[in-house]
C-alpha cells in the first residue's frame, strides 16, 4: 500500500517533537512577567483609592505597597508609564482607574520636565499597551503558565556570544502586581541618563500650554472632591540643572499653579535619594520616597 | 481575531468540529460559516459589525434590484457604489480629507475640521478596505452581467463576511465563490493534506520570518534620528520587504489552507514577486487579487491599454495612485502608488520587460533594477513621513557611512533564508523538494510546526489588518 502524507501522523510527530524541546529546554520567562505587569496595570479595574501618575520615575520611584501601609484601607495603584505624559489622554485614562464610590480619592502626581514637554504627548507605551489585541491580553493574563514552557529562542541573544566585550553592568528590575517596578543597577553610573536626556530636551521643553493643561485637570479634580498632590521626583543635582535650563523646568511657577488649582505640592529634599542612572530611584531610596508620600498624605487626608 | 494566537487555535478547532456535524446540510452550513464569521469579526470589535451588514444588505439589495429592475440598474449600482465608497471615506479617510483641508484653508482651532471629527470615525475597521472591494466586485459584475445575484441572504453574507480572508484577503470574487459555497464536496485527504502545508507554511513565514525581521525595522523607523549610513537603510528595507512580504503573503496561505479544509478553493495570492525581471511581472506575482481587482474594475473601464499611448500611461497612474491611496490614508502611501506608476511607464517606454528576457544576464540586470525600484519604493509605503522617506531616500543613494547593516545574527539567518528559498524557486529547485518520500514530508512539516513554536518572534498583528 502506497503511503500518503496525512495531516494526524504530523500532528502527533509535531507534538512529539515540541513535546520534547520542552521538557529538555530550560523554561525562561522571556518578559512575561513584565508583559503580565504591563497588562495588569493598563487593565487594571476601576477600584483603587489613589493612582499614582507619570512616567518611569514615577513608576520606579514610588512603591504603592508601602504608601498603603500608612493609609489604612486604601488601595492605590502606581499608573506610570515609560514616557508617560501629564496630558488629557492619561488624566482620563488615570482618573477611570479610580473607584468611584471611595470616600477618599487620591491623585499623586510625578511632575517631571519629561512629562510636560511634546515628547511624552502619544503616551506611546500606555497606547501600546491599551491597544494590544484582546486574544494577546488573554494570553498573557490566563495562559502564561502553560506558554512559559513553549518560551521562544531568540536568535539575537547569540549576537551576545559574537561580542567582544562582556557586559559590564546588570540591571535588575522587579515587577510588582501593583504597579511598581523594583529596580537596581550595577555598578549604578549617575551620570548615565544624562545624554538621552541632554538629546530630548534640545527639541523638546517644558510647554507653557501643557502646564496649564496640568493646573485646569488639577482643578477640575480638585472641584470633584479628589485630593490631588503633586511632586518633582527626585534626581541628581547635574540632572535637576538640565530640566532647570534647557528644559525650562520652573518648579516654583508648577507648584503655585498647582496650589492654586486646588492640589498640595510636596517638597522633595533630592539630597536624601540616590539614583542608579541619574534619573531613576533605586529600590532603598524608592521605598524612602514612598514612605515619605505615604506619610504626607496620611496628614493631609487627616488620618493621623 | 489574530491566526496566530491560541484563541484562534481554539476558534478553528470549534468551527471544524461543528462543520463536521452540520455534513452535507448547505443552510446549515452557509448559516454557520456566517455566524462564526461574524463571530470572528466582532470579536476584535463587535461596534463595526454594522459596517459589514451595511455593505452586504445594500449590495445585496442593489444587485436584487439590478436583475429585478434592468433598465434602471445603472441607478442601483451607482447607489451601491456611493454607499461603498461613502462608508469606506468615511471611516478610513475623513481624518486624512480633514487634515488636508486643514492645512490647504490654513484652519485651526476651533475651526478645524479635524476637531469636528467623532473619534469613532477616526478608528479604521480591521479589514474594510478588503470586504468592501469584495462586495463592490458582486454589484459590478451583476451589473456586467456577469453573474446572476443570489436570493439566498445567508450565501451573500457567508461568501462576504468569510472568516479566513474576511480582513487581509485573498479578495475572493462572487462568481468563483457563490457558486463553491453552494457545493459540499467532500475534502479528500490530498485536500486536507494541501490544507496542512498551506497553513504550516503561512505561519512559518509569518511568525518565524516577519515577526523575527519586524524588531529590525521598527527600531530604524523609529528612532528619532535617522540613522547616516547607507548600507544600515539598504539593509533594514530588504529586512522590511521580507516582513511584509511574509507577513501578507502567510496571511494568504493561511487563508487559503483553511478554505481547503472548509471544501473551498481560494485563488493564489502571491507567486514569489521577489524574483520578477520586470515590475510589470512584480505586479502579476504580489498582491494578485487586489491587482486583478484593480485591472479589472479600474484600469480597463477607464480605457486599459486602448487608445493613445499617453491615455493609457494615464490610465495605469489613476490606477496604480488609487491603489497606494486604497494601503492608507496617508501621502506615503499615494507616493508609493505614484513611484511605482513612475517606475512602470519608465519600463514602457523603454520596453526593458521585453529586453530582459533576451538572455540570462539581462534577467539578471532586470531583477536587479527591480529590486531597487521595489525597495526605493517600501521606504514610501513604510516611512511615518514624506520628510522621514526623503531623508532615508538620500541616505540610501548617498553611499556613507558605517559598513553595518544592522541585521545582528537573527536578521541575518531569516533573510538568508529568505533569499536562499526565493533563489531556489528562481532556479526552479524547489520542485524537487515535491518528490521526496511521504514520511520524510510529513517529518519535514512536523519539523516545521516545531520550528513555529521554538522560534516565533514577538507577536504582532498582521500588518495589511490596517488596511
Amino acid at each position: 500500500m502506497k503511503i500518503k502524507p496525512d495531516i494526524v501522523p504530523t500532528f502527533l510527530l509535531a507534538a512529539l517533537f515540541t513535546g520534547l524541546l520542552a521538557a529538555f529546554l530550560p523554561s525562561r520567562d522571556d518578559g512575561g512577567e513584565e508583559a503580565l505587569f504591563w497588562t495588569r496595570k493598563t487593565f487594571a479595574p476601576a477600584s483603587f483609592d489613589g493612582v499614582i501618575m507619570g512616567d518611569s520615575r514615577a513608576y520606579r520611584g514610588l512603591s504603592p505597597e508601602v504608601m498603603e501601609k500608612h493609609l489604612p484601607g486604601m488601595k492605590v495603584l502606581n499608573f506610570g508609564y515609560s514616557n508617560g505624559g501629564l496630558n488629557p489622554e492619561m488624566f482620563e485614562a488615570a482618573g477611570s482607574k479610580l473607584d468611584k464610590t471611595s470616600q477618599a480619592k487620591i491623585m499623586v502626581l510625578a511632575v517631571t520636565a519629561n512629562c510636560l514637554t511634546g515628547y511624552t504627548r502619544g503616551n506611546e507605551q500606555w497606547k501600546k499597551e491599551r491597544f494590544r489585541s484582546r486574544e494577546e491580553r488573554l494570553e498573557r493574563l490566563w495562559m502564561r503558565r502553560f506558554l512559559i514552557r513553549f518560551s521562544p529562542i531568540r536568535l539575537s541573544e547569540l549576537d551576545e556570544l559574537f561580542q567582544t566585550e562582556t557586559p559590564e553592568k546588570k540591571y535588575m528590575n522587579r515587577y510588582h502586581p501593583d504597579g511598581w517596578v523594583e529596580s537596581e543597577k550595577f555598578p549604578p553610573d549617575t551620570s548615565e541618563a544624562l545624554p538621552s536626556y541632554i538629546k530630548d530636551f534640545t527639541r523638546y521643553k517644558v510647554e507653557n500650554a501643557y502646564m496649564d493643561e496640568l493646573f485646569r485637570q488639577v482643578k477640575k479634580w480638585s472641584d470633584e472632591g479628589i485630593t490631588v498632590v503633586a511632586f518633582r521626583p527626585p534626581v541628581t543635582a547635574s540632572m535637576r540643572m538640565l530640566e532647570d535650563t534647557m528644559a525650562r523646568y520652573n518648579e516654583y511657577v508648577i507648584k503655585e499653579g498647582i496650589i492654586q488649582a486646588g492640589g498640595h505640592w510636596i517638597d522633595i529634599d533630592p539630597s536624601e535619594y540616590e539614583t542608579y542612572d541619574g534619573s531613576h530611584l533605586n529600590k532603598t531610596s524608592a521605598l524612602r520616597l514612598s514612605e515619605k508620600m505615604g506619610r504626607e498624605l496620611k496628614i493631609l487626608l487627616g488620618k493621623e | 481575531m489574530l491566526f496566530h494566537s491560541l484563541i484562534f487555535v481554539l476558534f478553528a478547532i470549534v468551527f471544524f468540529l461543528i462543520n463536521r456535524w452540520i455534513g452535507k446540510r448547505v443552510k446549515g452550513r452557509l448559516a454557520w460559516l456566517t455566524l462564526a464569521s461574524f463571530f470572528f469579526y466582532g470579536w476584535w470589535d463587535g461596534r463595526f459589525l454594522f459596517l459589514i451588514l451595511f455593505s452586504g444588505l445594500v449590495d445585496y439589495g442593489a444587485a436584487l434590484a439590478m436583475h429585478r429592475f434592468p433598465r434602471r440598474r445603472t441607478f442601483f449600482l451607482i447607489a451601491s457604489l456611493l454607499a461603498n465608497i461613502g462608508s469606506l471615506s468615511l471611516f478610513k479617510y475623513s481624518g486624512f480629507i480633514a487634515a488636508n483641508l486643514d492645512s490647504l484653508f490654513g484652519l485651526t482651532g476651533g475651526y478645524a475640521l479635524t476637531s469636528h471629527i467623532d473619534p469613532f470615525f477616526l478608528i479604521t475597521p480591521v479589514g474594510i478596505s478588503f470586504y468592501t472591494f469584495q462586495s463592490m466586485s458582486y454589484t459590478l459584475d451583476v451589473y456586467k452581467r456577469k453573474l446572476e445575484p443570489t436570493k439566498n441572504i445567508l450565501h451573500f453574507f457567508a461568501y462576504l463576511s468569510m472568516f479566513p480572508q474576511l480582513v487581509a484577503g485573498p479578495i475572493v470574487r462572487a462568481k468563483e465563490m457563490l457558486p463553491q459555497l453552494l457545493q459540499v464536496n467532500p475534502v479528500s485527504k490530498a485536500e486536507r493534506w494541501e490544507g496542512l502545508r498551506l497553513i504550516v507554511k503561512g505561519y512559518f513565514k509569518k511568525m518565524v520570518i516577519a515577526d523575527n525581521l519586524a524588531p529590525i525595522v521598527v527600531a530604524a523607523f523609529s528612532a528619532p534620528d535617522t540613522n547616516p549610513s547607507s548600507l544600515y537603510w539598504w539593509g533594514v528595507m530588504l529586512a522590511f520587504a521580507f516582513q511584509i512580504y511574509c507577513d501578507f503573503s502567510g496571511y494568504s496561505d493561511i487563508a487559503r489552507g483553511l478554505a481547503k479544509w472548509m471544501g473551498y478553493d481560494f485563488p493564489d495570492n502571491f507567486n514569489h514577486p521577489y524574483i520578477s525581471t520586470s515590475l510589470r511581472e512584480f505586479w502579476t506575482r504580489w498582491h494578485i487579487s487586489l491587482s486583478t481587482w484593480f485591472r479589472d474594475y479600474l484600469y480597463i473601464p477607464l480605457g486599459g491599454n486602448r487608445g493613445s499611448r499617453f491615455r493609457s500611461h494615464w490610465n495605469m497612474w489613476i490606477t496604480m495612485v488609487v491603489s497606494g491611496l486604497w494601503h492608507g490614508a496617508a501621502w506615503t502611501y499615494v507616493l508609493w502608488g505614484a513611484l511605482h506608476a513612475f517606475f512602470l511607464s519608465l519600463e514602457r517606454i523603454t520596453h526593458l520587460d521585453s529586453w530582459v528576457r533576451k538572455s540570462r544576464p539581462a534577467r539578471l540586470a532586470g531583477w536587479f533594477i527591480v529590486t531597487l525600484q521595489v525597495l526605493v519604493a517600501w521606504v514610501f509605503f513604510r516611512a511615518n513621513s514624506v520628510e522621514q522617506a526623503w531623508e532615508i531616500v538620500t541616505t540610501m543613494f548617498s553611499f556613507k557611512g558605517d559598513w553595518i547593516t544592522g541585521w545582528g545574527i537573527s536578521g541575518t539567518v531569516f533573510i538568508g533564508i529568505m533569499v536562499l528559498w526565493e533563489l531556489l524557486v528562481s532556479l526552479r529547485l524547489d520542485k524537487s523538494f515535491r518528490q521526496v518520500h511521504p514520511m520524510a514530508e510529513m517529518a519535514f512539516y512536523a519539523i516545521l510546526i516545531t520550528i513555529i513554536i521554538f522560534f516565533r518572534g514577538e507577536g504582532s498583528a498582521f500588518i495589511y489588518f490596517q488596511f
